[in-house]
């Protein structure tokens, strides 16, 4: 079951949620402590697989029972930590997968405030299933790309 | 050398390092503590569902790794460290970007070692690397570029200080 306001929403291949910073999310500087935004961003990538899911019911089945337990794990990350983010201030994090290889993603993905790019990170997860590194099966591959508009990525990120 | 409830801190001789390969005359003439290890004992909060530390406690780690270095530069080097603090009032780095690979899980019950040392020293940032490891094998590989600020501003590195980054440079 997905909810909107918790969840997040894709549109147009991209998955935007938002996120309020509570005093737990900062250090004793009054800024977001920078390992937080990790945890953000990966509330991202699992409610982009979540909504994904929920689109693409018939073919998460299939890559269920192709894989099953599959996971994504973080393999590589490069981060650009741009500008402070503050208690109560509301976060947007976006997400979208840049490059689909064979057993890898790349996504992108960046935290704003408004029309400020706060964090940017290129995030390189790799596919698991029983523990191993798998090649993604074509099914989930297809739920990727039917929600994905390779033009506009680079265009609205 | 300092112990902690949750972990120890060793710092390694310039013998130690020079061991990593690294070996120059001017190494050999200074004194200063050039590479922290941190152990660290992960508990019971840190592993995920999965029983594997969850990647952004390792940028945790990494911190304390990074304090704990400037901290014993700053024991090792008392008047170089106060020069720096007249110059620039309450002075801190902050994380401007970072470069993260994640080889291999650790698990509950590891101890690892953080290392840390300067690559870089510019006139307003230092790169410094950082590896976590278990024994002799590299669970994390990382680059972190961190700016110089004080009194809420970027600021150029006070002399003192980059001669005390640089001289740990390998």
């Amino acid at each position: 079951v997905t909810k909107p306001n918790l969840d997040g929403e894709i549109r147009a291949g991209h998955h935007h949620m938002e996120v309020r910073v509570y005093y737990e999310d900062t250090d004793f500087s009054g800024v977001i402590y920078h390992a937080n935004y990790l945890r953000f961003m990966e509330r991202g990538r699992t409610n982009y697989l979540r909504l994904l899911g929920a689109d693409h019911r018939d073919l998460f089945e299939e890559t269920q029972t192709e894989s099953p337990g599959f996971a994504f794990v973080v393999r590589s990350m490069a981060i650009d930590f741009f500008k402070p983010a503050f208690m109560d201030d509301v976060l947007e994090i976006v997400t979208a997968p840049i490059e689909v290889k064979g057993a890898s993603i790349m996504l992108l993905q960046q935290c704003r405030r408004g029309g400020d790019l706060i964090v940017e990170a290129r995030v390189r997860v790799a596919f698991v299933s029983g523990g191993k590194p798998q090649r993604i099966p074509t099914a989930l591959r297809l739920a990727m790309e039917a929600d994905h508009l390779p033009s506009e990525t680079t265009a609205r990120l | 050398v300092r112990d902690r409830t949750a972990s120890t801190f060793v710092v390694r001789s310039e013998w130690e390092r020079n061991r990593h390969g690294v070996r120059s005359r001017q190494l050999a003439l200074r004194h200063l503590p050039i590479e922290i290890t941190a152990l660290l004992y992960c508990d019971i909060a840190v592993p995920d569902f999965s029983g594997i530390v969850y990647h952004a406690n390792y940028l945790r780690f990494m911190e304390r790794g990074r304090t704990n270095h400037l901290r014993l530069m700053g024991a090792g080097q008392h008047a170089l460290f106060a020069e720096a603090q007249a110059e620039t009032p309450g002075f801190a780095f902050v994380v401007r970007s970072m470069q993260i690979d994640f080889l291999k899980p650790a698990r509950m019950d590891d101890v690892l070692d953080v290392v840390t040392w300067p690559v870089a020293v510019k006139g307003a940032s230092i790169t410094l690397a950082q590896e976590v490891r278990r024994g002799e094998v590299v669970l994390v590989r990382a680059q972190v570029r961190v700016a110089f600020i004080s009194e809420g501003r970027a600021q150029p590195i006070p002399k003192a200080l980059r001669a005390l980054m640089k001289a740990d440079q390998i």
